[in-house]
């Protein structure tokens, strides 16, 4: 009878499995109650001579087992449908996957330089003093508390660099040079009042003083654009 | 010279959505075009289905949750503009982690830590760009003019 053969075979899958968690007894049993189509009554020849346990034990371990059969019949059918394949891996797939790996993380090292590069551009910006954003926010400050220019502008200033297409204003135009060996920075950016349609371009220069490397003011002087057309020299140190 | 005329700040708000809405729905939509396909069943004709289809629904959420962002951006940084009386790239940074923060508002306080730091982070490399790329550019424009050497004629003359 095939019962047999497939006795012979579920034993050659527990032993090539290597799995020993079940006698193989007890798989002949379950296998049983596989070809019965039931469940139960297999289970109560079990457990009227096994305690609960082991009634519960074997429950799980058949569930288990029955699958690992049905996998083995389908492996028979298809022969090129392998199912249970057994996780060695041969050296060309490990070779493959090296390289996918290392593909990624060389992804994964080009992305965290750029995210790196720009973060420290941006802290730079922000941080260092020698920074045009710096410079431009002393600058600010310098003109905001000016009185003449308070007097002319009307009290809450503002500030803005050029504007870009897209309706952002935070860049602001500066040119750096050296001269005499020493770095010098021009910027040049507007300012707005509360007074309507007067508008005024702040312009200065700063200079590095070479003890403490920072940039100190050469001139910061507003000019004002709309019509009766003056300059308010805020800073000359020249 | 009516550009630099008018305000950009608030009419920046509608901008931007429009602008966040426009790139999420076409970004989202070629995204969703390459999901739908790859997930469909086989056939091109259900391939192309699957890919119509997932754009049709998912595309314009996306681009519905990037106007989202984008407009609650644009008028934290419109405010802070406001507030501060100056434009710099503080402001994009804050309102970025803000953004992120109050969109995360309902799922708890430690999310929307996590997502302020992620929205602060992203705009403060957005800025870091835009940087880089204002360098460049004055770079190449300004390295060939010769330098007036002497302070602009404007100020009156050495006091």
């Amino acid at each position: 009878m095939s019962f047999t053969h497939i006795l012979k075979a579920v034993q050659q899958s527990v032993r090539s499995s290597g799995k020993t968690f079940l006698p193989v007894q007890q798989a002949g049993v379950l296998l049983f109650t596989r070809r019965a189509g039931a469940v139960i009554p297999g289970l109560s020849v079990r457990g009227s001579e096994a305690p609960v346990s082991a009634l519960s034990c074997l429950c799980q371990t058949r569930r288990r087992f029955s699958v690992h059969v049905i996998l083995r019949n389908k492996e028979e059918k298809h022969r090129s449908v392998s199912a249970y394949q057994s996780p060695k891996v041969s050296s060309a797939q490990k070779v493959k996957d090296a390289g996918r790996d290392f593909t990624y993380l060389i992804v994964v090292l080009i992305g965290l330089g750029v995210t790196g590069g720009l973060l420290y551009v941006v802290f730079q910006e922000l941080f260092s003093s020698t920074s045009p954003n710096k410079v431009y926010s002393r600058a600010f400050d310098k003109v905001r508390s000016h009185p003449e220019v308070i007097g002319a502008f009307g009290e809450p200033i503002k500030c803005y660099g050029e504007t870009t297409r897209r309706g952002r204003r935070q860049q602001v135009s500066h040119v750096e040079y050296v001269k005499d060996g020493l770095k010098h920075m021009r910027l040049k950016f507007y300012i707005e009042g509360s007074e309507p349609g007067l508008k005024g371009t702040v312009h200065s220069e700063s200079k590095e003083n070479l003890e403490t490397g920072k940039y100190e003011f050469r001139y910061v002087f507003v000019e004002i654009d709309t019509y009766p057309r003056r300059t308010i020299v805020v800073e000359d140190n020249r | 010279m009516e550009e630099f005329a008018r305000e950009p700040c608030p009419w920046r708000i509608v901008d931007d959505c429009g602008g966040a809405f426009t790139m999420g729905a076409i970004g989202g939509g070629v995204f969703q075009a390459v999901k739908g396909f790859r997930n469909a069943p086989a056939g091109v004709a259900h391939r192309l289905k699957g890919s119509a289809n997932a754009v049709r629904i998912r595309a314009p959420q996306i681009g519905g949750s990037f106007a989202v962002w984008g407009g609650l951006f644009s008028t934290i940084d419109c405010g802070l503009v406001r507030l501060r009386g100056k434009e710099d790239p503080w402001n994009s940074i804050t309102s970025g982690a803000l953004t992120g923060a109050v969109l995360a508002a309902r799922s708890g306080p430690l999310t929307m830590v996590g997502s302020a730091m992620m929205g602060g982070i992203l705009l403060a490399l957005i800025e870091g760009f835009g940087i880089l790329l204002t360098r460049y550019t004055a770079q190449q424009f300004q390295n060939p003019m010769p330098f007036t050497d002497d302070p602009s004629q404007l100020p009156p003359k050495n006091v």
